[in-house]
């Protein structure tokens, strides 16, 4: 791994050696690297009316969010991107915890947010674009960006991304050829969601293009956007993959300029694969793993069409190893190739914003070879197996079902591994219940599954009722989301008969 | 040129297979905020049975302004009379 620069002084860099060549293109959005440079420049100089400006950024994808990015890093500061497409309440709570000095939003929409954080200064991104630049390489501040998740009591969680650790990561994105300066690079995933960061500061910080998938039909039918925009490395959540296989996209045609899908945020399947490499034989394929906490991504799994079977387990892809600079340790198993995945190294985040006590239970000493490293505790139960790491399920998703413990996602793998790619198991009641998700054209036959479920997990573990839906309820990131799948469920009529008699299920 | 009435009626069957559900009735003000259930899984699948009934392909900026189920009516009219 080569010493690692900081990641404004590499955009700084890139476009001084490419001024003219498009930075930024797509239907709505262009704009070449000198032009972006002085974008963020003007951004800057607006932030630097404060001290340490803490910027919350609520745009669309494009040059004026990618610009006021950073204009904020350049400035001193730092930012936290909003999804613009959030409710206000979900905004405003992002605000009332950051408290920022700026607000980069459309007016309207800056002016409701500020009602959660008075003190805000609204920037305009039009009147932004008529103001002076800062000149100048600028001041760094040691945080980079402060990423929003949902926190489990309804206060959204703040995770603190030092510029060591972005640093880290973007030294990481090129050394390994994940981005090179030829590549047309995907912007699919949200500001607000972490994977963004890959598309963002891979592309602009080594000279590359950067394509924002803006249009609603695009984001439906983004094979095509795919084909239209030449796009040679993409980045979404596996999802995406099952978006294109709905819509009949996952051609050759389409995706014949594709040379890597990086794929994150949620467990890729083996299905995913099969299909990806039956319409494009010669791409390959990553399957990166990371928490927030440990800045994107820290591991990779990179396969081709003839060796990715060697990476599955079952329906499972392994998650890879550890990139260079970075440890996957297993914590707390029953033998040494089982356990929480813990992290350590130079990506993990600062912690939780203002959340001294929250921090201290996921950030702490752990002992690997003798020595006392800081991990990140990921909750994450992983199996090695061949060498290889795959994750199973989340330690809290583990529930006590009539004195059995069973884990949620061992349950949902093994429903999985019966054929079923997507699924969400949930405790209600008293008992166990699973919706899966059957493509229009399919049918679930609930019997069959359970018998099959009979060979592979114990009798107690087996969900007492399950349904079949036609689309799996996701959030804004694309991934399951277990609240909505659960009040789907009791809306179609699901329940889970009381346990009269529990030894049945012993 | 196809009767606005043919494309609803087309639509209706296209919605009630892919939305299992035998009692959609659309109308023009229809939209996912009417509409149980409309994701952008099934609403890619309207999209591809539609192309494929009528013959069209659909793109990005006419689409993006869609907001309902009329004015997707009046834009496979548009498309389909185009043929």
């Amino acid at each position: 791994m080569p010493k690692t620069s900081d990641a404004i002084d590499l955009f700084l860099a890139a476009a001084g050696a490419h001024a003219e060549k498009a930075a930024v293109t797509g239907v709505a959005s262009g704009v070449s690297y000198a032009a972006l440079e002085h974008l963020a420049r003007q951004y800057a100089a607006c932030f630097a009316a404060a001290r340490e400006p803490r910027v919350l950024i609520a745009l669309p994808r494009g040059t004026h969010a990618y610009a006021a990015m950073l204009g904020a890093g350049l400035a001193g500061g730092f930012y936290a991107p909003a999804n613009d497409a959030s409710p206000l309440d979900k905004l405003q709570r992002v605000a009332r915890e950051l408290q920022p000095d700026f607000v980069v939003a459309p007016p309207e929409l800056a002016e409701m947010v500020r009602a959660a954080a008075p003190g805000a200064r609204p920037i305009d991104p039009d009147e932004v674009a008529q103001g002076k630049a800062m000149d100048g390489d600028g001041q760094r501040h040691r945080i980079a960006y402060i990423i929003f998740t949902s926190g489990s009591t309804g206060v959204p969680k703040g995770v603190v991304v030092p510029r060591t650790a972005l640093n880290h990561y973007v030294g990481w994105i090129h050394a390994s050829g994940c981005v090179r300066t030829d590549d047309r690079v995907s912007q699919f995933n949200n500001l607000a969601f972490d994977v963004s960061v890959f598309d963002i500061y891979g592309a602009l910080c080594c000279g590359a293009t950067l394509v924002p998938i803006e249009g609603r039909f695009d984001r439906l039918m983004p094979a095509r956007a795919i084909a239209r925009e030449r796009i040679t490395v993409w980045t979404s959540v596996p999802t995406v993959v099952d978006l294109m296989m709905t819509g009949h996209q996952l051609t050759l045609a389409n995706l014949h300029t594709v040379r890597l899908f990086t794929l994150a945020g949620e467990p890729l399947l083996r299905p995913h694969l099969e299909a990806l490499f039956a319409a494009c034989p010669d791409t390959v394929v990553q399957n990166a793993y990371g928490p927030t906490e440990a800045t994107v991504t820290v591991s990779s799994m990179i396969m081709t069409a003839t060796d990715y079977p060697a990476a599955c387990e079952k329906a499972a892809v392994s998650i890879g190893p550890e990139i260079p600079g970075m440890c996957l340790h297993l914590h707390g198993g029953p033998h040494p190739d089982a356990g929480e995945l813990v992290i350590v190294g130079p990506q993990l985040a600062d912690g939780y914003w203002r959340d001294p006590e929250r921090t201290a239970a996921a950030f702490r000493p752990v002992q690997i070879g003798g020595e006392t490293y800081r991990g990140y505790f990921t909750g994450d139960w992983v199996e090695r197996i061949g060498g290889l790491i795959y994750f199973r399920e989340r330690i809290d998703h583990q529930v006590k079902i009539r004195g059995y413990r069973i884990e949620l996602d061992e349950v949902a793998a093994a429903i999985r591994d019966c054929g079923w790619p997507s699924v969400c198991v949930f405790k209600l009641g008293d008992g166990l219940a699973a919706l899966v998700e059957c493509p229009d054209g399919e049918i679930f036959d609930a019997d069959g599954l359970r018998e099959a479920l009979g060979k592979l997990i114990e009798a107690y573990a087996i969900p007492e009722h399950m349904l079949a839906t036609g689309r799996m309820p996701r959030n804004e990131n694309d991934k399951i989301d277990r609240a909505a799948a659960k009040a789907l469920f009791i809306s179609m009529g699901g329940h889970v008969p009381a346990a009269a008699n529990p030894t049945s299920f012993s | 040129m196809l009767s606005q009435d043919d494309i609803y009626a087309e639509l209706t069957l296209t919605f009630r297979e892919i939305f299992r559900d035998n009692k959609i009735m659309l109308r023009p003000d229809s939209s996912p905020d009417n509409i149980a259930g409309w994701d952008s899984f099934k609403y890619v699948s309207v999209l591809v049975a539609l192309e494929a009934a009528y013959t069209i392909e659909l793109d990005g900026p006419e689409l993006d302004h869609v907001q309902n189920v009329g004015e997707l009516v009046a834009l496979i009219q548009a498309k389909a009379s185009a043929v």
